[in-house]
């Protein structure tokens, strides 16, 4: 019953869409390592390549718009890899009726990203669809970067005692593109944490604090990009819930409407592992580059034998352990 | 095993000293039981200490026949509108969301209010609230509705499965299958109904009772509550949640409940029927009630095969105890509906760990 | 099993009020409370005001929260 069709829950970045590419899209297309990396380096080449589509209701949001983010949501996956941004591909597709002062305005802002960023955009498609084909507008963006960190940095390099730092509060995309929709009569302050992410990674790696992985927190948030970094790894993930840095106003929203701050997109925050005993100077590190709320969460510890569901650990402030929990689907309000 | 500087090392210190009673503890609440899980509580308590799950949790608790319903409403062309927590609950005509995958019009709202603002918003189209709730959610249901009928918006319905927690407590006790030593009461549900609703259940069946608030000190002072009566063999009525429930509740707040409401009996998932439990549509203002609206009615349903839900909301089971636990059953392809509310035992369970996290601090 | 949240009254405007919750504003339906005023504190169930709590009750409630995560100003 499940199966028969795709479901918004099989593409929130969640278990969901983690079980939908690992069992059915890339057994059935690729021929690949199996690796779930962000991007991947080119055979015999320094270059990484990666790609991604954006697709954001409302196509606005406080903090940015989908131009700006289809710009640095590509830059950040090739940040991740510890590439540069060098090349950018720029596909959209149009549904039939978009306002051209909607499309003036996203080009715009794509525009001052690509130069903020230093990218060089080399190639592009545009395609209209009948009304109702695609929701006004979807873009594709593809990059090419040169490798900056010797090796890529992938979680297969994540060993035993590494330190875990987050770059700054999370949750605070998703947070703010549901509240601009207006659906629930609420209104805040809060802006997306939307920005391109590669200075960071880049004074981690210049600063020799043995960066071995780095991850946008994208779609399923903190939590799936814990879960996928101690899977690939074949270890356990224990973080400090005290130590995740949440905006005061997320916190609030999140019990209003029962989310978890762990689940959310962020669209500007990264986790990146470092060496044993690292992490403070990592952060240090992220603080001088302007990344203020930058904490060490936690650390890597042996994870054989464990089922997946064990792999990611938080000492809650009471001082207990207990699992992280995984996003499931598409997040709803709740009452209970 | 638990790291000494944490914020309560006074409270769990002092709990030690009950080290040696034996105890089965029951909230029903289900935002207790995310809570217990969020904040790992079962792992500070003493060992003889055994937190359980009981029907708090208003979506798990729901008939599936409601749920058939108002997915056959959806499919039928009614834009339906529910709390967020309905949407994943499988039925035998499979769940909202899947209605919606499909071209059905269902939407979330976090208020009553919101789904009523949709057909205010939208004269062509006919909208349902499918209401579901015990006592905390009710009033705002009951006011929606007057708000409805006042204002004469027609293109409005409700479909509701609403309960009231105290019968389904009284149930549990009286059948004694659970072994109840004591209870959490409901926070936010005794806002409204104060803690006097519970008198007959500490003092009649002797089952100590404390209303309790939900941080992990809340809760910590709760059960440390409840052991000190078992202790002293006091069996009454306490409020730990002082600063937000009072013995006589929200008076306002429960007439406008029975205003538009009337008490009937009602089915509970794992419980079957309980008497006076329920809260259905005065007859007077059926025009609104959708079961009459279209003509339908809610159907008796067989609980998925295999599945415990009714053993573990009833306090008979715990969630590892069924077999689907973990295996076929998790919140990304639950079976039944305590594994699809997120703050249904067998989620909180799972997503949490429960008393299973194999870590030592 | 019913969430619920302390929200500090900013405007009234017959029974609807708006609401700070944490930094942020929320719509709050006020038909089952009284005596509240602009600077009051209420407890905030799906979209309705259910209590009204003091500042200190509402304060301790929010320390919690913003204890349990780091609750970074930002």
């Amino acid at each position: 019953m499940d199966d028969d069709v795709i479901t918004i829950a099989d593409g929130s970045g969640g278990i969901k869409t983690f079980d939908l590419l690992k069992n059915v899209i890339l057994p059935s297309v690729l021929s690949s390592d199996g690796s779930m990396e962000d991007g991947a380096l080119l055979d015999g080449t320094d270059l990484v390549f990666t790609t991604d589509s954006f697709t954001v209701n409302p196509l606005f949001f406080p903090g940015g718009d989908i131009g700006k983010l289809s710009v640095y949501g590509t830059v950040n996956d090739l940040a991740v890899m510890g590439a540069s941004p060098n090349f950018l591909s720029l596909s959209f597709i149009i549904e039939e009726g978009l306002p051209r002062r909607i499309l003036d305005s996203i080009l715009g802002s794509i525009g001052r990203a690509v130069e903020e960023v230093g990218i060089k955009l080399v190639c592009g498609d545009t395609k209209v669809m009948p009304r109702g084909g695609v929701d006004r507008i979807v873009i594709n963006t593809s990059g090419v970067g040169r490798l900056i960190s010797g090796k890529p940095l992938v979680a297969r390099r994540a060993k035993v005692g590494y330190d875990i730092v987050v770059s700054g509060d999370v949750g605070r995309h998703e947070m703010a593109v549901l509240l601009s929709r207006g659906e629930f009569g609420i209104e805040a302050d809060i802006e997306s944490d939307l920005a391109p992410i590669y200075n960071g990674v880049k004074a981690l790696i210049e600063a020799n604090v043995g960066l071995v992985f780095a991850r946008d927190l994208t779609r399923g948030g903190l939590a799936m990009a814990l879960y996928e970094l101690a899977l690939a790894s074949n270890t356990r993930v224990v973080v400090d819930e005290e130590c995740i840095p949440v905006n005061r106003g997320v916190v609030g929203l999140c019990e209003v409407l029962g989310f978890e701050p762990v689940f959310l997109a962020c669209e500007g925050t990264f986790i990146a592992v470092v060496g044993e005993g690292r992490g403070k100077e990592a952060v240090e590190v992220l603080k001088q580059a302007g990344y203020e709320n930058a904490s060490r969460i936690g650390v890597l510890e042996g994870g054989e034998r464990l089922g997946d569901v064990e792999r990611v650990i938080m000492i809650t402030r009471v001082g207990s352990p207990r699992l992280m929990p995984l996003p499931t689907g598409e997040l709803t309000p709740r009452i209970c | 095993m638990v790291r000494g500087d944490g914020l309560y090392s006074g409270l769990i210190g002092d709990l030690k000293r009950y080290s040696y009673i034996k105890a089965t503890i029951m909230e029903v609440c289900g935002t207790h039981t995310m809570a217990i899980s969020r904040y790992g509580i079962r792992s500070l308590l003493p060992e003889g200490v055994r937190l359980i799950s009981g029907p708090g949790c208003p979506v798990c608790v729901t008939e599936p026949g409601a749920i058939s319903t108002a997915v056959q409403l959806a499919e039928s062309g009614v834009t339906l509108v529910t709390f967020g927590d309905m949407m994943r609950v499988p039925s035998a005509r499979g769940s909202l969301y899947q209605a919606r995958a499909k071209g059905a019009d269902v939407r979330i709202a976090y208020s009553p209010l919101d789904a009523l603002n949709i057909a205010v918003n939208n004269k062509d189209i006919s909208v349902c609230f499918f209401a579901v709730g015990f006592e905390t959610t009710i009033p705002g249901i009951s006011f929606t509705l007057k708000r409805a009928i006042e204002e004469g918006i027609d293109n409005f319905s409700m479909l509701t499965s609403l309960r009231t927690i105290p019968p389904a407590m009284e149930v549990i006790v009286k059948t004694g299958e659970a072994g109840v030593d004591g209870f959490i009461a409901p926070g936010h549900v005794s806002t409204i109904i104060g803690s006097e609703a519970y008198r007959d259940i500490a003092e009649k069946y002797g089952v100590p009772t404390v209303v309790s608030g939900f941080s992990a000190g809340d809760i910590l002072t709760t059960v440390s509550m409840i052991l000190d009566m078992i202790e002293s063999n006091e069996s009454e009525v306490r409020i730990q949640y002082e600063h937000v429930v009072k013995p006589e509740g929200n008076i306002k707040a429960m007439k406008m409940m029975y205003e538009y409401f009337n008490i009937y009996d009602i089915a509970w998932r794992g419980l079957g029927i309980i008497e006076k439990s329920g809260l259905k549509i005065k007859e007077e203002y059926s025009a609104i009630d959708a079961l009459c609206r279209y003509d339908i009615e809610i159907e008796e349903e067989d609980e998925p095969e295999g599945c415990l839900c009714g053993d573990v909301l009833a306090g008979r089971a715990i969630p590892p105890d069924c077999s689907l636990f973990g295996g076929l059953c998790t919140p990304s392809k639950p079976v039944g509906p305590c594994m699809v509310s997120s703050e249904g035992s067998c989620a909180a369970y799972y997503k949490y760990g429960g008393d299973r996290v194999r870590y030592t601090i | 099993m019913c969430l619920a949240i302390p929200a500090r009254v900013l405007e009234i405007d017959g029974d609807m009020a708006l609401v700070d919750l944490n930094g942020v504003r929320v719509r709050a339906n006020l038909a089952f409370v009284d005596g509240v005023k602009v600077g009051s504190w209420v407890l905030l169930h799906t979209g309705f005001a259910i209590s009204v709590l003091t500042e200190e009750e509402a304060m301790e409630t929010f320390d919690i929260l913003n204890q349990v995560f780091g609750g970074e100003e930002k």
